[in-house]
């Protein structure tokens, strides 16, 4: 498949980043292309397919019995340094495995392009077909939720 | 996932840009400008750096993919090649366990149902496959601890519902995939996933399967030990047990 050959590795690449490992990381990059050969008007843009990774890997991480198994293949050599933090707070894998039980769907995935993504709001917006607005919203709530989960005093978005 | 922060001197260039940029996907003034913070950003010049040196992997094999129009419908097969199960430690394996559904008549799902049909004489069987391609086909088998398995599926292509995969074992009942709905069935399809057993006793597999789009998992894992194997047109529960074998 086409664009499995050329986004493939940009694929699997951004599961590691979530998953915090490739074994995960392939099996969800692969099961997502098992489901599109089927659908032959499926996009196969690279936003639209991370997007849809995105989204897999978060419903792995929803599913608290995974947990533990993640965070034990979690090789911290392979995710690269944060560059975006919330509140001075690194979204590491476990804090995200906590978050995703805190958070709607829609506010996981903002959170996700913005912290470990590094997304600006306006790229989540254009990504989402939100309106920056939406998106600012999201992550305020997403904020709220960081600082109570992590202790962390009340601030600005570094 | 907690490695320190990376100061950047202004905006990140996010990874989605800088996969796009690299792939040549951005057009030229984007690229003028991520060009110029590259140069003066160690930090998202580090991440293009990681990029770059990860495109000399191998990239693992997809499963080889048939298709086929029985009556209208189509059928997506996955077969998984030899070459792939060799990179990502994957093998589909043939069905052993196969139990005739009748009067089973889904919707939903994201593959197309057979117009009027019921499924008559399909079967939905399920296979474990260990890393290194050895299969458990039979309602028994060996594991060593820490073993790594994939379940793989054949079920016919209007069986829709949601499928689950749950493990007994003294602990208890645990859900080691995610339960999957829409599953695009065809011969031989790995749910997507893959767990390991770790004993230290006997564990039994069970792949659950529920016309209705919903396993119940509150009543699996209220039972101490695994249900007895059962078939319906409503839903279907396959097991296996495995006894711990330290012999390699």
């Amino acid at each position: 498949m086409e664009a499995y050959e050329r986004h493939g590795r940009a694929l699997i690449r951004r599961a590691v980043r979530l998953l915090g490992n490739v074994e995960d990381a392939r099996d969800v990059v692969q099961g997502l292309f098992v489901d599109l050969v089927p659908r032959k008007d499926a996009p196969t843009d690279l936003p639209y397919l991370y997007r849809a990774v995105t989204n897999r890997c978060l419903t792995l991480l929803r599913d608290e019995s995974n947990r533990a198994r993640l965070l034990e293949r979690n090789d911290g050599s392979l995710v690269p340094a944060a560059r975006t933090a919330c509140d001075d707070r690194i979204i590491g894998l476990d804090l995200l495995t906590k978050l995703v039980h805190e958070l709607d769907d829609s506010e996981t995935e903002v959170l996700t392009y913005r912290y470990l993504d590094d997304m600006t709001q306006d790229e989540i917006a254009s990504l989402l077909g939100l309106s920056r607005k939406t998106v600012g919203k999201r992550l305020e709530r997403v904020r709220e939720v960081v600082r109570r989960l992590a202790g962390v005093e009340a601030g600005g978005e570094r | 996932m907690t490695a320190p922060a990376a100061r950047c001197t202004g905006e990140p260039i996010s990874w989605l840009r800088l996969e796009r940029y690299h792939l040549g996907e951005i057009g030229a003034d984007e690229r003028a400008g991520i060009e110029r913070h590259l140069a003066a950003c160690a930090a998202c010049a580090a991440c293009l750096e990681r990029i770059v040196q990860d495109e000399s992997v191998a990239l693992p094999a997809l499963p080889a993919m048939s298709v086929t129009k029985p009556e209208g419908a189509v059928v997506v097969r996955p077969r998984w090649p030899v070459q792939a199960v060799a990179v990502v430690g994957t093998l589909a394996a043939a069905a052993a366990v196969v139990l005739a559904i009748r009067g089973a008549h889904p919707t939903g799902g994201e593959h197309p149902t057979l117009p009027d049909t019921r499924v008559k004489g399909d079967a939905i069987a399920f296979s474990l496959v260990r890393d290194d391609g050895e299969r458990i086909e039979g309602t028994s088998g060996a594991y060593r601890e820490r073993d790594r398995f994939k379940a793989v599926v054949t079920c016919p292509p209007n069986a829709g519902g949601a499928f689950d995969v749950v493990v007994y074992d003294v602990g208890g009942a645990s859900f080691p995939l995610a339960p999957v709905e829409g599953l695009v069935c065809g011969n031989e399809v790995p749910l997507p996933g893959a767990f390991r057993l770790t004993g230290p006793g006997d564990e039994t597999v069970c792949l659950v399967w529920s016309r209705a789009g919903t396993v119940d998992r509150g009543m699996l894992a209220s039972r101490a030990s695994a249900p007895d194997a059962t078939s319906g047109t409503d839903g279907l529960t396959l097991c296996k047990t495995l006894s711990v074998n330290a012999q390699p």
